[in-house]
């Protein structure tokens, strides 16, 4: 009697195990990998096809996750994951091996950031789990 | 040309909202269904996970408008604090929170179930007198261009059609008001 409530037991704590990883591998997954963002500001004119090598050179660039140049605005803008790349060094190598001198990181003073979209703001209750996840 | 067609749609669904004011259409069918709806696709940024596909639609269009208003220079102060420097390699990134948190408004002002919004009052935030780093408030142009920027992208990188395109317009000019305030 003792042994079949045992293998009951287990059979039901399985079951339960499976049901649990079969929710959280199926449920909606929103939050996505990290990425940072980078500006880099090229200061001279760009044609259509110089930035579509740029793009293309910032594809070859080690964690770069999307890029794109806008011509207009002499602008290179790319997403990157921060444990690979490292976008000061990528804006270096783009000043000096591709022949914009005046190429460099655009980053924001402390009163820019202070005015930037309220979006970015997070509940608590965000910061917690986000605290939580990093601890364990 | 594409960016003209964007242009007309965006336009278009900003001067005709009130054709539009519910996210959901005949037979109840909503816009969140039009993007993908809930089935279930492999989620190209999480190895082994899926995602809705309504979800996932609305995610590339954010991310990759956020790329697009960064380098539009029309805009893009209002955006500086994506760009900032993270030495500490911190997660969430402010890009990461500025995505997530416009990706699930959108996704629920387009009809998801499964999904909210935690983010801040959308009128309080942008409301000066309530949000001390507001400078000012944010004018009709700026608005415009945020969505023709999110056209741009809804276009380029998520394949939406210019009748989708013009609905996504109509979604995002419901909250003008909130956004650009007297």
């Amino acid at each position: 009697m003792k042994i079949a409530a045992t293998i009951l037991a287990i059979v039901v704590t399985a079951v339960l195990a499976l049901a649990i990883h079969i929710c959280a591998v199926t449920r909606p997954q929103a939050a996505g990998r990290s990425r940072g963002m980078a500006r880099i500001d090229l200061h001279q004119t760009v044609s259509p096809a110089e930035a579509r090598k740029i793009v293309a050179w910032l594809y070859t660039r080690k964690g770069v996750d999307h890029a794109l140049v806008n011509p207009r605005s002499a602008t290179a803008v790319f997403t990157y994951l921060p444990a690979i790349a490292d976008p000061g060094r990528i804006a270096d190598v783009l000043r000096d091996s591709l022949s914009y001198p005046h190429a460099v990181r655009y980053l924001p003073t402390a009163a820019a950031i202070r005015r930037s979209c309220p979006m970015t703001a997070t509940p608590v209750t965000n910061r917690i789990y986000t605290f939580l996840k990093r601890i364990f | 040309m594409p960016s003209a067609v964007v242009l007309a749609a965006i336009i278009l669904s900003a001067i005709l909202p009130a054709c539009h004011k519910s996210s959901k259409a005949a037979g109840g069918r909503t816009f969140y269904d039009s993007l993908g709806g809930t089935t279930l696709v492999t989620d190209p940024e999480n190895f082994g996970q899926t995602v809705e596909k309504g979800y996932l639609t609305i995610r590339t269009i954010v991310d990759s408008a956020l790329l697009i208003i960064q380098a539009d220079t029309l805009i893009n102060d209002y955006f500086s604090i994506m760009v900032v420097q993270d030495t500490l390699h911190e997660t969430p990134t402010e890009f990461d929170k500025l995505s997530l948190n416009i990706t699930d408004f959108l996704a629920v002002a387009a009809g998801a179930k499964n999904f909210s919004y935690s983010g801040p009052d959308l009128h309080a935030a942008h409301d000066p007198g309530s949000n001390p780093n507001m400078p000012a408030r944010v004018d009709s142009a700026a608005f415009n261009e945020f969505a023709f920027d999110f056209g741009q992208s809804a276009l380029r990188y998520a394949g939406l059609n210019y009748q989708l395109i013009s609905q996504l317009g109509t979604l995002l000019y419901r909250y003008e008001g909130q956004v650009v305030q007297p």
